[in-house]
C-alpha cells in the first residue's frame, strides 16, 4: 500500500506504468493540481450550484481520468471520503463515470469512511474491485 | 503658579521646546533697551548710538542659538540655561566689541559709525540686518526641528513594531501548541473509534468525524501558523480552501452527532470544551489582530484570509 498526498504524485506513478490493484481516491482535497485543471473545472461548475464553490481540489478529476482511459491504463479505481455528496454524478459527458450510475446504487464505489473499520476494510476494498470485474469495464 | 512651573520644566525637557523658548529672552531684552532709551538712560553715557550695540548683540544671540541648534549633540541636546547663557554671552562679547570698534574708530578721528544719517549702520538698517538674521535663524531651528522630529517619530514606530513582533510571536506559538494538540487528539480520537465501530457502527462514525475534524482544525492553524511568520508564504487560497474543507466535515460531524445519540455526549462535551472552543477563540483573536500582521498580499487577499479566519472561529465555537 503506498499513499500520495495530492493527486500530482499519484497521477505521476500511474503515468510511468506502476500498477494498482485498486487506487482509493479522496474526495474533498486541498491542494489544487494544475495537470488536472481541464477536469476540475467541469466539476467545479457543478459543485458551485450546489454552493460549494470555494472546495480547493475534488478526488474526482483523477477519477475522470482514470475512467477515460479505463482502456489503455487498466486501473480500477474507487472513492473513500467523509464527503459521498460531493461525487457528482453523470460527469464525462458521452461516457459518464461508473457507466452513468447514480450515487445511490454506487455504494460499493463511493464509499463513506465512516463504514470503513480495521475490521471491514479489506473486503469493502475487495467488493470494490470485484465490482470492476463484474462490470467489465476494463475490457 | 504651579501649573506655569509644571509648563515650564515639560518644556525644558521638551528638546523642540529648549530650541525655541530661547528666542523669547530677545523680545524681551529690546523691551528693556526700549525703556532705557526712551528713559534717556543712555544719555549720559558714552555711547552715541546704543541701538546699534544691541543690533549686533541680538544678531550674535540669534546666531549662537541656530548654532546649537545646528551643531550641537543630537544625543544630549544643550538645556534652555547653557543655551540662554552662552547666547547672551556671545551677544554681549559682540556688543563690547562693536563698542570698542567705534570707540577706536573715534579715537582714530575720522567718521565712524557715529556719522551721517546715510552711513550703513543707521537704525533701520540695523533693524533689518537683525531681522534678517532672525528670518534666518527660525528658518534653521525649524529645519533641524522637524528633522529631529522625525527621527524621534521613526524611533517610536520601531519600538511598537518591536513589540508587536513579541505578541505575534506569542500567538504563533499558541497556534502551533494548538495544532500539535488537536493532532494528537484526532490519533487518540481515532483509536478510540477503531475498537468502537464493530460494536456500535453509529459512535464508530462520530468519532470518526471528530478525528476528521481535529485533522483539519490542526492544519487550518498550522497555516494560520506559517502565515503569521511568513506572509509571503502562502497565498489566501491556501487558507481559504482549508476553511471551505473544515466546514464540509464540520457538517458531516453535526450529521453523525445526532445519529449517534447520547453515548457520545461527553466525548462532545470534552472536545468542546478541550478543542474546539480554545481553537476557535483563539482563531477569532488571530483575526481580530489581522491588520497588525505584516502583509504582502493585495487588499483583496487580505480580505479572503480574513473571512477565513472569522468563518473557522465562529464554525468552532457553534459547535
Amino acid at each position: 500500500m503506498v499513499v500520495a498526498r495530492n493527486l500530482g504524485t499519484a497521477w505521476n506513478w500511474l503515468e510511468r506504468g506502476d500498477k494498482f490493484d485498486l487506487v482509493v481516491i479522496d474526495l474533498a482535497l486541498d491542494r489544487l493540481i494544475r495537470e488536472f485543471e481541464p477536469e476540475f473545472s467541469t466539476i467545479k461548475k457543478r459543485l458551485s450550484l450546489q454552493g460549494l464553490d470555494d472546495l480547493p481540489m475534488s478526488g474526482q478529476a483523477l477519477g475522470m481520468r482514470l475512467w477515460g482511459r479505463r482502456k489503455t491504463l487498466k486501473q480500477p479505481y474507487c472513492y473513500v471520503t467523509n464527503n459521498v455528496p460531493l461525487w457528482l454524478a453523470n460527469m464525462g459527458g458521452g461516457d459518464p463515470e461508473f457507466a452513468g450510475g447514480a450515487l445511490a446504487d454506487l455504494a460499493e464505489l463511493v464509499i463513506d469512511k465512516s463504514s470503513l473499520w480495521p475490521h471491514n476494510v479489506a473486503a469493502v476494498l475487495t467488493k470494490a474491485r470485484e465490482y470492476w470485474e463484474r462490470e467489465q469495464w476494463l475490457a | 503658579m504651579a501649573r506655569l512651573s509644571d509648563w515650564a520644566r515639560t518644556c525644558a525637557a521638551n528638546t523642540a521646546c529648549v530650541a525655541w523658548l530661547p528666542l523669547l529672552v530677545l523680545p524681551f531684552l529690546w523691551a528693556i533697551a526700549g525703556l532705557w532709551y526712551h528713559w534717556n538712560l543712555f544719555h549720559g553715557s558714552a555711547l552715541a548710538k546704543p541701538w546699534l550695540l544691541w543690533a549686533v548683540g541680538s544678531a550674535g544671540y540669534l546666531l549662537c542659538l541656530a548654532g546649537f541648534g545646528l551643531f550641537g549633540d543630537r544625543q544630549r541636546p544643550a538645556n534652555l540655561q547653557t543655551r540662554i547663557t552662552t547666547a547672551l554671552a556671545l551677544g554681549a562679547a559682540l556688543c563690547f566689541a562693536t563698542y570698542a570698534w567705534s570707540e577706536y574708530s573715534t579715537a582714530k578721528g575720522g567718521a565712524g559709525p557715529t556719522g551721517t544719517a546715510a552711513d550703513p549702520l543707521s537704525p533701520v538698517n540695523a533693524i533689518a540686518a537683525v531681522l534678517a538674521v532672525v528670518l534666518a535663524a527660525v528658518t534653521l531651528i525649524a529645519q533641524k526641528s522637524a528633522s529631529d522630529a522625525r527621527t524621534e517619530a521613526e524611533k517610536a514606530r520601531n519600538d511598537i513594531l518591536d513589540a508587536m513582533n513579541i505578541r505575534l510571536l506569542a500567538s504563533a506559538s499558541r497556534l502551533l501548541e494548538r495544532a500539535q494538540a488537536a493532532r494528537s487528539e484526532a490519533e487518540e480520537v481515532l483509536q478510540q473509534a477503531n475498537e468502537t465501530a464493530e460494536l456500535d457502527p453509529a459512535t464508530g462514525a462520530y468519532l470518526n468525524l471528530a478525528a476528521a475534524c481535529l485533522g483539519r482544525v490542526s492544519k487550518f492553524l498550522l497555516a494560520a501558523h506559517s502565515q503569521i511568520l511568513d506572509a509571503g508564504a502562502l497565498d489566501s487560497e491556501d487558507l481559504v480552501g482549508k476553511a471551505s474543507l473544515l466546514r464540509l466535515e464540520l457538517r458531516a460531524l453535526a450529521k453523525a452527532t445526532t445519529s449517534a445519540g447520547s453515548s457520545i455526549l461527553d466525548t462532545e462535551r470534552r472536545l468542546r470544551s478541550e478543542f474546539w472552543r480554545p481553537s476557535g477563540l483563539l482563531i477569532l483573536a488571530m483575526s481580530a489582530s489581522f491588520s497588525d500582521l505584516p502583509r504582502h498580499a493585495s487588499v483583496a487577499e487580505s480580505d479572503k484570509m480574513l473571512a477565513a479566519l472569522r468563518d473557522v472561529g465562529k464554525m468552532l465555537n457553534e459547535i
